[in-house]
C-alpha cells in the first residue's frame, strides 16, 4: 500500500490492517471483523463498479496502518502490573492484557537512542568550551536524561510505536549530524570528526531499518519481540 | 487555520456525539456515522477513520460495551450500547458541551454584524 493512501481493495486493506493491529491476541479477529463489516457495508452503499466502490470505501476509513495503530492505542493497557528483570539485557513487563499478557522491552533500545546523542553533544561541547572541561561528563549527563526517559517510555509502546519513535529520533539525529558534518567540512567548526560521522552512519542505518520494519511488518527479516510465554526463563 | 479549528472542534465533540446517539438505542459503527450525517443534514460527518478509534477508546474507558448481533437474514455486526457509567458520563458530557457551545456563542459575534 503506497503513501499517501489512495484507497485499495478490501482484501488488501484487511490483510495489512490485520498485520498491523497490535491488540491482545484474542481481540484481533473481532476488531478485524468489525472493520471488514464496515467496509462491506460502505461498499454496498456506493453506486458504481464494485472495484471502485471498494477503493472509495477504504479511502474514507483512511490508511489501514494508521487505523490499526489508532485502534490499538485505544485498546491497549498501558500500565504494567509489575516489572521483572530476569535476563540482564532484556526487561520484561507484564501487562494485564488477556491473551497477550507479556510485552518485551529491550533495554538496549534506549542505549541506541542515547549513544548518538552522546557523541553529538560531546562534539559540540568541545566546539563550544574547548578540550579543558570534561566534555564527556556533560554529554553523559544529557544522555542519562534520555536513558531514564527511554526506560520509562519505550516499554509502554507497541513494536510499531517503538519503530516510529526510533525513526523520529533517528531523523533528528541524522539532521543534527548532517548539519555538524557540513559545518565541519566547510571548516566553520572543528572537532573530532568521529563524533559526527558515527552518529550519521548509525542513524542512517537504523532509520532505514525502521522504515523497512514499518513498511513490511511481517517480513522474515524483521526480528520481532520475543514472547516471554515461549521463553525458558518465563515466570509463572 | 479555520479548517483546522473546525476539525479540532469536531474531533473534540465526537465522543459526546457518539454517546448521545447510543443513549437512544444500541447502534453499530457504520450506522452511527450515517446517522450523524443524516441528522445534521450532511453538515456533520464523523470521519470514519476516527469513528472506530473513538468507539474503542470509549469501550476501554468502560463507557460503552460492544456486542455482536446478527439480525435475521442480515450480516453480523458489532453493536455498541451505553454502560451505566456511560449513561452518567453522557449526561455530564452533553451538559458540558451545551454550556461550552452557549458560552462560545456569547463570545463570538454573528457573521452578519
Amino acid at each position: 500500500m503506497r503513501w499517501p493512501f489512495r484507497g485499495s481493495s478490501i482484501a488488501d486493506y484487511m490483510a495489512l490492517f490485520s498485520q498491523c493491529l497490535e491488540v491482545p491476541a484474542d481481540e484481533v479477529q473481532g476488531v478485524a471483523a468489525e472493520v471488514r463489516t464496515h467496509l462491506d457495508e460502505a461498499t454496498e452503499a456506493i453506486t458504481g463498479p464494485r472495484k471502485d466502490a471498494e477503493v472509495q470505501a477504504t479511502l474514507t476509513l483512511g490508511s489501514a496502518r494508521d487505523l490499526a495503530a489508532r485502534i490499538g492505542a485505544a485498546r491497549r493497557h498501558r500500565r504494567p502490573v509489575r516489572v521483572l528483570v530476569i535476563d540482564p539485557p532484556v526487561q520484561y513487563l507484564k501487562y494485564e492484557v488477556p491473551g497477550d499478557p507479556i510485552r518485551v522491552h529491550r533495554r538496549d533500545l534506549t542505549w541506541g537512542l542515547a549513544l548518538p546523542v552522546l557523541a553529538l553533544v560531546a562534539y559540540w561541547t568541545e566546539v563550544a568550551l574547548g578540550r579543558n572541561p570534561p566534555r564527556f561528563a556533560i554529554a553523559w549527563a544529557i544522555a542519562a536524561v534520555i536513558l531514564v526517559a527511554g526506560h520509562w517510555v519505550l516499554p509502554r509502546l507497541t513494536p510499531t510505536e517503538t519503530a516510529r519513535a526510533l525513526l523520529g529520533a533517528m531523523g533528528v539525529v541524522l539532521a543534527c549530524a548532517a548539519v555538524t558534518g557540513t559545518l565541519f567540512l566547510a571548516r566553520i567548526v572543528q572537532g573530532d570528526p568521529i563524533l559526527w560521522v558515527a552518529p550519521l552512519g548509525y542513524s542512517a542505518v537504523l532509520a532505514a531499518a525502521m522504515c523497512y520494519r514499518l513498511l513490511t511488518p511481517k517480513s522474515p527479516l524483521v526480528i520481532g519481540p520475543r514472547r516471554l510465554i515461549d521463553h525458558p526463563n518465563a515466570p509463572e | 487555520m479555520l479548517e483546522d479549528l473546525a476539525r479540532q472542534l469536531k474531533k473534540g465533540s465526537t465522543p459526546t456525539l457518539l454517546l448521545s446517539l447510543l443513549k437512544e438505542r444500541p447502534m453499530y459503527g457504520y450506522q452511527m456515522g450515517a446517522e450523524l450525517s443524516r441528522r445534521s443534514g450532511g453538515r456533520l460527518t464523523a470521519s470514519e477513520g476516527s469513528l472506530y478509534p473513538t468507539l474503542h477508546q470509549l469501550e476501554a474507558q468502560g463507557l460503552i460495551e460492544g456486542f455482536w448481533q446478527t439480525p435475521a437474514g442480515g450480516r453480523a455486526r458489532r453493536y455498541y450500547r451505553l454502560t451505566p457509567r456511560g449513561r452518567t458520563a453522557t449526561r455530564t458530557a452533553s451538559a458540558d458541551l451545551r454550556r461550552f457551545a452557549s458560552t462560545l456563542l456569547t463570545l463570538v459575534p454573528e457573521a452578519s454584524r
